[in-house]
């Protein structure tokens, strides 16, 4: 009996391993691939003539903000001046409690006006819409709305839209002046795009002035910088070959640009999960599909927003424990894809991909070590076998880490000196036995607190920024 | 203990060995990449500064001779001085060839008049020319395209042929780039391609287009009408928005016949086009068209929005009313913006129907009335 239940434990395990290895040895070969024809095909482009085009599409920016008042004006302002000629930015604040709102009122210069909004997608009543009485942000609207949370300040936003796409951003993060130009040209160029998403940077340590970037560094803090390993990875390996196969189910909730007549018609965003960014990209590309219209989910390679990533094991952990939550509301909300003919790649391979490598993968690898415990303590324990494979394990872990490397040099190269390569080897070796077991907990404390009925997002506290100011003021 | 596990040692040895190969070979791959890497920066490092040596001699030269050849004062000899030891520096790498090339494009781009013309000739004098067209005859579709982009870039009209033959490839940035060179290089007839052009017009390439012709004499452009009857739908959609965007009115005797058209695209950009070229004497032939829009929203949309533009008789304003009653919001709030906007006469119907309906509209009228929202 034992044997059997060993051998069986064994052989699956062997094969859940054996498949997720080729599994990225696939995509990793199709994103280099891609990534060298998206360079080759880029060389031509000259985004200023879609800067000066009265046929560039319009865009919302879409920015909920929730107790932002310490950094919100000079957000806004960062926002305001994005490269684009057409567009809007819309500001949701989301019920805050602390002084955003009276901020920005002052600020911009901001007046209440009578708009007709329309509730298409039910969301919580809208208190207050304010627009500039200064020319100079006629661009800016302020909705001033009871809290509701992320998706819900997203539907509003949704609502009270007018332009044909619209760019849903969190307000915290640095967006490239020249993101939106690069966004929209999927759209132009393939009238079935119905989303396009791009690249998310860590920010962290990188010199910020006025909402701008001017210098990128690596983070110094060393949870920080073991996530932009991990972001190169999971952005240019991952996402870069699920597009090319049309079956990029996730778009970074950081900065995606959406077609807003499909994104209303497929609902909006879902107020019930809290990885409303994946479940809508879901929800779009399944509206689709029922509705037996082309489509498309296009991905920019380009780094074109940067963000404060977690510094701390503390906060890493409770959006991690959030981001594990949002994976299984989602596949539990669309599990009819799984395995389903009817919906194409999305059915037959981005869904089983998601279940079985995303969500299963911590339970998979908790299951295992339980396992090789009991075998140690029942002295069954292939040693030499156990060893060999660990070091293939840990030699493929950081094949795929320089693998995603070797995509950024060849790519966007943003990492410019020297050192910083050595660097970024030296965490691809301690990654896997440092960080990814923190992560795999981190989930598997996420799922059970899904279990429990948890619905929060978890206060996710921000050191802010290097201001390039204050950094000249503390130095002189 | 080894015997204790199912697995017999020979498997176990044999799992152990591919574990150790395939670890190794994974490192090894590891390392190969890291090699590859360095040797990346260190080639790039070496290129940049290669470059920038080459780019800011080819400047100061450059320079020089934009000068040189705007003064009446300079000698000749001075000009093929520096044109000799140019042309010794091209012959040199094709590095430097490129980085001439891409100089000459950089700065016509940020110049005019005679000395863009200079740089058109020097192109021609240093024969780089033909390093542009040896990439279209030789190099892979990327070289193509660029080759193609350089000889437009700086305007190298008997190109033109070579070019020409690009239209139809299966490689789509060199189609596109070659339609651009077209549409830059050839000043009679920039858009003759239209006539037999089977292929689509995205967007982009729509946008693209209109940036060049937007730079080029006004009075040489063709009238686009001429290609509204093609059996192309993007061509057709393609030279109905250039005609709204140049306004050109000599298209709109032909915008009735495409208010039928089975395309709903083609309908309602013309409906779009009829509101931009302000086409009044159109208003009755929209209001003819009622019932076929109705049941679109988006047409119904661009139909109100047009009437509110060029509508001046009462039936018009009338037929705006009607689609205060439309069951689409979108409709419905354009219908009260055209009316609020057209005159006093349908404003007052406007308020008038409000009333008649218990101010149903009367959020929508705050809206339109409101001057930070316009």
């Amino acid at each position: 009996m034992w044997d059997i239940l060993y051998f069986i434990v064994n052989v699956l395990i062997f094969l859940y391993a054996i498949t997720i290895a080729v599994s990225y040895l696939i995509l990793a070969a199709i994103s280099l691939f891609e990534m060298q024809a998206y360079m080759r095909r880029n060389y031509f482009v000259d985004y200023k003539y879609i800067l000066s085009s009265p046929f560039a599409p319009g865009i919302s920016l879409i920015a909920p903000a929730y107790n932002e008042g310490l950094t919100i004006i000079d957000n806004v302002k960062s926002l305001l001046s994005i490269m684009y000629n057409n567009y809007e930015v819309i500001i949701i604040n989301d019920g805050s409690k602390d002084d955003t709102l009276a901020k920005l009122i002052p600020a911009f210069d901001l007046v209440k006006v009578n708009y007709d909004l329309q509730y298409t997608v039910a969301t919580k009543p809208v208190r207050g819409i304010y627009k500039s009485k200064n020319r100079a942000f006629k661009k800016l609207t302020v909705v001033d709305k009871e809290n509701g949370g992320k998706a819900d300040a997203l539907n509003v936003g949704l609502n009270f839209s007018k332009k044909d796409l619209v760019a849903c951003i969190d307000v915290d993060c640095i967006i490239e002046p020249d993101a939106l130009l690069k966004m929209v040209k999927p759209f132009l160029e393939d009238s079935s795009v119905i989303a396009s998403g791009g690249v998310v940077r860590i920010a962290n340590s990188c010199v910020i002035e006025e909402g701008r970037l001017i210098e990128i560094k690596l983070p110094v803090n060393l949870i920080a910088r073991m996530q932009v390993l991990e972001y190169i990875r999971a952005f240019l390996l991952g996402r870069m070959a699920w597009s090319k196969l049309n079956g990029l189910l996730l778009i970074s909730g950081a900065f995606g640009l959406f077609k807003r007549e499909t994104a209303l018609k497929a609902g909006g965003y879902n107020h019930k999960t809290v990885g409303e960014d994946m479940e809508l990209v879901v929800r779009m590309r399944r509206y689709m599909h029922e509705q037996r219209l082309p489509y498309r989910v296009a991905y920019i390679p380009d780094p074109l927003c940067w963000t404060e990533a977690p510094a701390s094991a503390q906060i890493l952990s409770r959006q991690r424990n959030r981001w594990a939550r949002g994976t299984f509301e989602t596949l539990s909300i669309h599990r009819k894809l799984f395995f389903n003919p009817r919906y194409g790649i999305m059915g037959m391979l981005s869904y089983p991909f998601w279940f079985f490598y995303e969500w299963l993968s911590p339970f998979v690898e908790f299951t295992g070590l339980i396992f090789f415990i009991v075998l140690v303590a029942l002295g069954k324990v292939h040693w030499v076998f156990f060893l060999s494979l660990t070091l293939a394990v840990y030699c493929f872990a950081f094949f795929i880490s320089m693998t995603s490397l070797l995509a950024e040099e060849t790519s966007f190269f943003k990492y410019t000196a020297k050192r910083d390569i050595f660097k970024m080897i030296a965490i691809a070796l301690i990654e896997p036995i440092w960080f990814h077991p923190r992560v795999v907990w981190w989930s598997l404390k996420g799922n059970y607190d899904l279990m429990k009925g948890k619905k929060s997002w978890g206060e996710m506290t921000r050191q802010g920024f290097v201001q390039y100011k204050s950094k000249e003021k503390v130095a002189s | 203990m080894i015997d204790q596990i199912p697995f017999t040692t020979i498997q176990a040895t044999a799992e152990v060995k591919v574990f150790i190969i395939l670890a190794l070979a994974f490192f090894a791959a590891a390392i190969l990449f890291v090699a590859f890497i360095l040797i990346s920066r260190f080639s790039k490092n070496n290129r940049q500064q290669k470059e920038s040596i080459l780019r800011n001699y080819f400047q100061r030269t450059l320079n020089a001779m934009v000068i040189m050849e705007t003064t009446s004062s300079v000698p000749a000899s001075s000009h093929h001085f520096k044109l000799d030891t140019l042309r010794t520096l091209a012959g040199q790498s094709s590095l430097a060839r490129q980085v001439m090339v891409n100089q000459l494009v950089s700065v016509k781009k940020s110049i005019s008049g005679s000395s863009s013309k200079i740089l058109e000739q020097l192109y021609i004098e240093l024969d780089l020319h033909q390093y542009s067209l040896n990439k279209i005859k030789r190099g892979s579709w990327q070289k193509k395209a660029q080759g193609i982009r350089e000889l437009a870039e700086l305007g190298y009209q008997p190109a033109i042929d070579t070019i020409r033959k690009f239209i139809v490839s299966d490689n789509r940035t060199l189609r596109e780039e070659s339609l651009l060179a077209l549409v830059r290089l050839d000043d009679e007839a920039p858009l003759s391609f239209l006539d037999r052009y089977t292929g689509t017009i995205t967007p982009w390439m729509r946008i693209n287009i209109h940036y060049h012709l937007s730079k080029s004499d006004a009075r040489k452009l063709p009238h686009f009408s001429r290609w509204f009857s093609s059996s192309n739908l993007d061509v057709v959609l393609f030279s109905l928005s250039m005609a709204r965007q140049f306004r050109q009115s000599s298209a709109i005797p032909f915008l009735t016949a495409l208010l039928s058209h089975t395309d709903t695209r083609i309908a309602g950009l013309t409906l779009e086009t009829i509101a931009a070229l302000e086409a009044h004497e159109l208003a009755d032939e929209i209001t003819k068209r009622v019932d076929a829009f109705w049941t679109n929203e988006k047409l119904s949309t661009r139909m109100v929005r047009c009437l509110g533009r060029i509508g001046y008789t009462s039936e018009h304003k009338y037929t705006i009313l009607r689609y205060l009653d439309h069951q689409d919001y979108t409709v419905r709030f354009n219908a009260v913006e055209a009316l609020y906007k057209l005159d006093d006469e349908a404003r007052q119907l406007l308020l008038d129907f409000n009333t008649r309906m218990n101010g149903i509209l009367s959020g929508a009228i705050e809206h339109v009335s409101e001057p930070l929202l316009q």
